[in-house]
């Protein structure tokens, strides 16, 4: 399961930049590893993709995310983290599941799995506040990117994501647009298999 | 520009294989497990165990139930009479098959052809009632640059994602490694062959190098147990670097 189905980063950033954020990702890859010991986190520092992805074979669990992602300007470590959440999310978070990848939990429950349980793991009692700051900044490249796509909708919108990521850091239910998004999602796939 | 993965045209092609190989009906009317259905096309489990899987998708065009192409997100019909330049109707030979429908791309350069006699981006205006000739779109594309030749394959696709299938053809002909096509087809071949699988998964994750592993899983009961008696799946992960495919084949619309 894709965080983002993007294209690939156009402009590098300065190499000093570059080198600031590849610490910043290993730093984050080291917590996420030790919080959640089952998972495998990989960086794949030369891939120009602006992505992450979680994904498996056997019990042998993985996150990978591209060095596209982590040198894009418009996030920060907050944001860093909180995709790497949500990644995470997709192994641990429970149902809803993906209809195509029923061993994955579904996009929006990700989120609010990010939201609500793994960053408070991660950032403790900071965890509310550096969870908005990455919503917020994860909205604008989501906007950002799906603007450069011209048939490529996401199951989830940009404004119903930061519902998703607002509730969970809040400790409140799974927002409405999710749930129907969910329903949408649940009567496409129930179409194509007609 | 363009990756393998990472577009929601790969999603759409991951998500084709998976039905294709899944465990769900082929359609309300044919209630057969899409997996049993491909157990059942004459001389394919034989080509999985024996041919590149480029050749294998070649070889197996408009044999699904609603007439499209097994291993290809198309329709290939290579039926066609001669159709005029400047002309914008396609007549076939018989009754084009439900799977061709209103709004789908059109394209002639099929597998094996070199022939582009229909511009980019046309796309099916509308269909005979007797489903033996069809409009395309004019004036986009305007019609066609050259006469089509009668035989000509035909290629119809999804109109989101026209270019999937020659950028995915051109994966398995030029991007997979021989070791990388024995590994998937061979995981393939022993799912089709033994039926105790009751269906096959596919991802595809971006790597640095290409690699293709596979196991056999099962699925988990609602208890958490492992569904022995059944939910025995073929998990295969493709684990390779983007593809080299030029940008007119690897545009991304």
């Amino acid at each position: 399961m894709s965080f983002l189905n993007w294209p690939a980063e156009e402009v590098l950033p300065n190499r000093r930049i570059q080198q600031r954020r590849r610490r910043v990702v290993l730093d984050l890859l080291d917590k996420f590893g030790r919080a959640f010991p089952e998972i495998t986190y990989e960086l794949l520092w030369q891939s120009p993709t602006i992505n992450a992805q979680a994904w498996r074979l056997g019990s042998a669990r993985y996150v990978r995310v591209y060095g596209g992602l982590v040198r894009h300007r418009a996030i920060t470590k907050y944001g860093l983290a909180l995709m790497l959440a949500h990644e995470t999310g997709h192994h641990l978070g429970g149902p809803p599941y993906d209809h195509a990848m029923p061993w994955l939990t579904w996009q929006g429950q990700a989120d609010y799995w990010a939201a609500r349980t793994a960053m408070p793991i991660i950032w403790g009692r900071r965890a509310r506040g550096v969870t908005l700051k990455a919503a917020r900044e994860m909205v604008q490249l989501h906007r950002s990117l799906t603007s450069q796509l011209e048939d490529d909708e996401p199951d989830l919108s940009p404004d119903c994501r930061y519902s998703i990521w607002y509730s969970g850091a809040l400790g409140k239910d799974m927002p409405s647009c999710a749930l129907e998004a969910f329903a949408l999602i649940s009567d496409d796939n129930q179409r194509l298999m007609d | 520009m363009g990756a393998l993965i990472q577009t929601k045209g790969t999603q759409a092609l991951a998500a084709f294989f998976k039905k294709r190989f899944g465990n769900g009906p082929v359609s309300t009317t044919n209630p057969t497990l899409c997996i049993d259905y491909m157990r059942g096309i004459s001389g394919l489990k034989e080509a999985f165990a024996t041919d590149l899987l480029w050749k294998i998708s070649d070889k197996f065009l408009g044999q699904w139930a609603d007439g499209s192409d097994v291993l290809y997100p198309t329709t290939t019909i290579t039926t066609v009479n001669a159709a005029a330049v400047g002309s914008t109707t396609l007549a076939f030979g018989s009754a084009l098959p439900a799977s061709v429908v209103q709004g789908m791309a059109i394209d002639d350069d099929a597998p094996g052809s070199t022939s582009t006699a229909i511009r980019n981006r046309t796309t099916v205006n509308s269909i005979a009632a007797n489903r033996l000739s069809l409009q395309i779109t004019s004036p986009v594309p305007g019609g066609l640059k050259t006469a089509l030749v009668a035989g000509c394959p035909i290629v119809f696709s999804d109109s989101n994602h026209p270019n999937l299938w020659k950028r995915w053809r051109h994966y398995l002909k030029v991007d997979m490694l021989p070791e990388t096509h024995s590994a998937i087809a061979a995981a393939i071949s022993e799912a089709l062959w033994d039926t105790s699988f009751k269906y096959i998964d596919f991802q595809a994750v971006e790597s640095d190098s290409q690699k293709a592993l596979h196991a056999t899983e099962f699925d988990l009961l609602p208890s958490g147990q492992l569904n022995f008696a059944n939910g025995k799946k073929k998990q295969v992960v493709l684990l390779t670097a983007r593809t080299t495919a030029p940008d007119p084949i690897d545009k991304q619309d």
